[in-house]
């Protein structure tokens, strides 16, 4: 069951959502990684229609076009089935004002993208190891 | 004592002073008349007593003479004595008991022959009328009356002139007081409105109708209230302009400081994201095309990799420096040597090859912001720990070097040292005295515990010597 469920990567930077993919398949994470290159598609995905399959795993970057990471955050947290769906906030800041404001708006977690490729390929590994194997995802609404 | 009063007082005593000046100019001369009054009845009392004299005189009755005198006497009351001289001198009849006493005697003479005359006896007890007696025969009249009557007169006249006196000058102070009273009451209003004024009411005015001098002071008054009332408004109205300036500046710099922020912020993600791109391109392309890459091709992507890498260091280390610069500071009392073995304890974990004597003196405090003085000890710790690499037998060293005001904190290691010709370049942002082979770094490391130390209001400096090692102080300014 877990199988059929995909990541939702929520980035507009072409490279950063090539990289990050790459980084997966590297860790042989073969998990269907999704994307969405503003907040507002981000949105429609979630909260869209009639809602088809939810993802397992929200990856959400901060600085969007049209509705911001913010923003994108705070509305999945405000609707009633995707309000326990795990997001990590994965991004270039780390400015304290966005840390706090992302947890404050109920992310699961906070990763800095390194500007390293080795350093951020160890990262997405950690990541999906510990978020798609090891933890236990809240019941489906 | 009002003025007023004084002037009443004074002008009082001035009338008062003439008053009796005149009173006794006055008595003088009506005490003078009174007598001459007194002189004249008498002289005509004696005029008509020597006229009946005169018949019986003629007709030659001398021998009855002092029995007229007595008769005389009798009929007149305030008559006390009375003698004839004839004209040989010697006194023909009187009514004394025995003779006519020496002083009536003698002040019975009448000048120039005939003339009547008044004579006051020496003693003051009698006053003497004279006059002749028309007989042809050269017979003189005298007639004393007793000063005591004349005396009584004069006392009436003293009383009169006393209770009139006294009466004036009650009546004349009375005067003078309400007339001052009434003159400065002008003045007591300009000198209540001055105090009404001074004590801050500008809008307050004096009533200065008056065309004299009181009323010339109330409007220079009015005119000087009347310029302080401007002054002051000038003064309130640059007041508020220099607050709105404050103000519009405040504004201004927080502006500014908002556009820092948001500079800090895109630097942080913008700039980094190319370079993430950079440098993960490039492993790509080690990864997959490694067989079609020469040597020489991948010497190339690792140094495309490592220049990319050190410029996400150079992004990091300017953001911290400039999230130092502006957050907030809570001062406390900090265990430094508590903080520098941590740290110390750190640099080992991450090194444990090294073999680096450090040692920490117990007991350093210092008062100032914990997170800001971590960053300052990770520094110079960091620093002493990368630049003894090459030193066969390392050591480090945090204390406390002299006292009282010159109290500094130090670190001092026996590394690599630099050129104190150089000791100035230091602190600057990307400023460096060692390359980045010899040993690897950004150059921000001094210039953020320069920030942090002088946000303390300390100071920081430093020695070295070439091969020798170096010593880096600091202070926490009042804070500490
Ligand atoms: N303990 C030390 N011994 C010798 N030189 C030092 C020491 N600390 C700092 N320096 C010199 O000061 C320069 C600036 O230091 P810093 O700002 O910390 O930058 P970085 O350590 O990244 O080079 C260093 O490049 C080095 O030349
Ligand atoms: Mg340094």
């Amino acid at each position: 069951m877990t199988g059929e469920r995909h990541i939702l990567l929520v980035e507009d930077n072409a490279d950063d959502e090539l990289l990050t993919i790459r980084a997966f398949r590297q860790n042989r994470i073969l998990t269907e990684v999704r994307v969405a290159r503003d907040g507002q598609e981000a949105l429609d995905q979630l909260l869209g229609g009639t809602g088809g399959q939810l993802p397992h795993l929200v990856l959400l970057d901060l600085k969007l076009p049209k509705v911001d990471g913010f923003g994108v955050l705070r509305r999945i947290r405000q609707a009633e089935r995707t309000r326990l769906l795990p997001v990590v906030i994965l991004t270039s800041s780390r400015e304290d004002e966005d840390l706090r404001n992302g947890y404050l708006l109920g992310a699961n977690s906070y990763i800095r993208k390194p500007v390293d490729f080795d350093q951020f390929t160890a990262a997405v590994r950690e990541l999906g190891l510990y978020w798609l194997a090891l933890n236990e995802p809240p019941p489906l609404a | 004592m009002k003025l007023w009063a004084k002037i009443g007082v004074l002008m009082s005593a001035i009338l008062a002073g003439c008053i009796i000046a005149v009173l006794v100019f006055s008595h003088r001369s009506a005490t003078a008349a009174l007598l001459a009054e007194q002189d004249r009845v008498l002289l005509l009392t004696a005029e008509r007593l020597a006229q009946e004299l005169k018949e019986p005189l003629r007709e030659g009755q001398r021998d009855a003479l002092p029995g007229m005198l007595r008769g005389l006497q009798e009929r007149n009351g305030g008559i006390a004595y009375l003698f004839v001289k004839n004209s040989t001198g010697s006194v023909a009849a009187h009514t004394f008991s025995r003779s006519v006493p020496e002083d009536a005697l003698h002040a019975a003479v009448l000048r120039g022959g005939g003339q009547r005359s008044v004579a006051r006896l020496p003693g003051g007890e009698w006053y003497q009328a004279g006059v002749p007696v028309e007989t042809g025969a050269g017979d003189e009249l005298f007639i004393g009356e007793p000063g005591q009557a004349r005396n009584a007169a004069l006392h009436a006249l003293w009383g009169r002139e006393l209770a009139a006196g006294t009466l004036a000058i009650a009546f004349g102070s009375l005067l003078c007081f309400s007339v001052v009273y009434r003159l400065t009451r002008p003045l007591q209003t300009v000198v209540q409105g001055i105090q009404i004024i001074g004590q801050g009411d500008l809008d307050h005015r004096l009533p200065a109708g008056g065309r004299d001098e009181i009323g010339g002071l109330a409007r220079e008054i009015n005119d000087m209230a009347e310029r302080r009332k401007t002054t002051e408004d000038m003064i309130m109205k640059l007041n508020f302009e220099l607050e709105e300036n404050v103000e519009q500046r405040t504004a201004q710099l927080t502006a500014a400081n908002r556009e820092l922020e948001a500079f800090a912020y895109s630097v942080s993600h913008d700039l980094r994201a190319p370079l993430r791109s950079i440098d993960g391109f490039s492993k790509a392309l080690l990864d997959d095309y490694l067989d079609k890459l020469d040597a020489e091709g991948r010497d190339h992507l690792k140094r495309i990799r490592k220049a990319s890498q050190r410029m996400g260091q150079l992004i990091d280390d300017l953001l911290k420096l400039s999230r130092l610069t502006r957050g907030d500071m809570l001062i406390e009392q900090v265990d430094l040597s508590a903080m520098a073995r941590e740290i110390a304890g750190n640099l080992q974990a991450a090194d444990p090859a090294r073999p680096v004597r450090v040692t920490v003196q117990d007991g350093v405090t210092g008062a100032g912001d914990r997170k800001m003085l971590r960053v300052v000890l990770e520094n110079l710790l960091g620093n002493a720990w990368k630049y003894t690499t090459k030193q066969p037998q390392p050591r480090i060293l945090f204390g406390m070097a002299g006292n009282g005001p010159s109290r500094a904190f130090f670190i001092k290691d026996n590394g690599a040292g630099f050129d104190m010709h150089y000791v100035q370049k230091l602190f600057g942002v990307f400023q460096r005295l060692h390359s980045d082979a010899e040993f690897p770094g950004t150059g921000i490391g001094l210039a953020t515990v320069q920030r942090i130390v002088h946000r303390h209001g300390g100071t920081v400096w430093a020695e070295g010597e070439v091969g020798k090692g170096a010593t880096f102080y600091f202070t926490l300014g009042r804070a500490a």
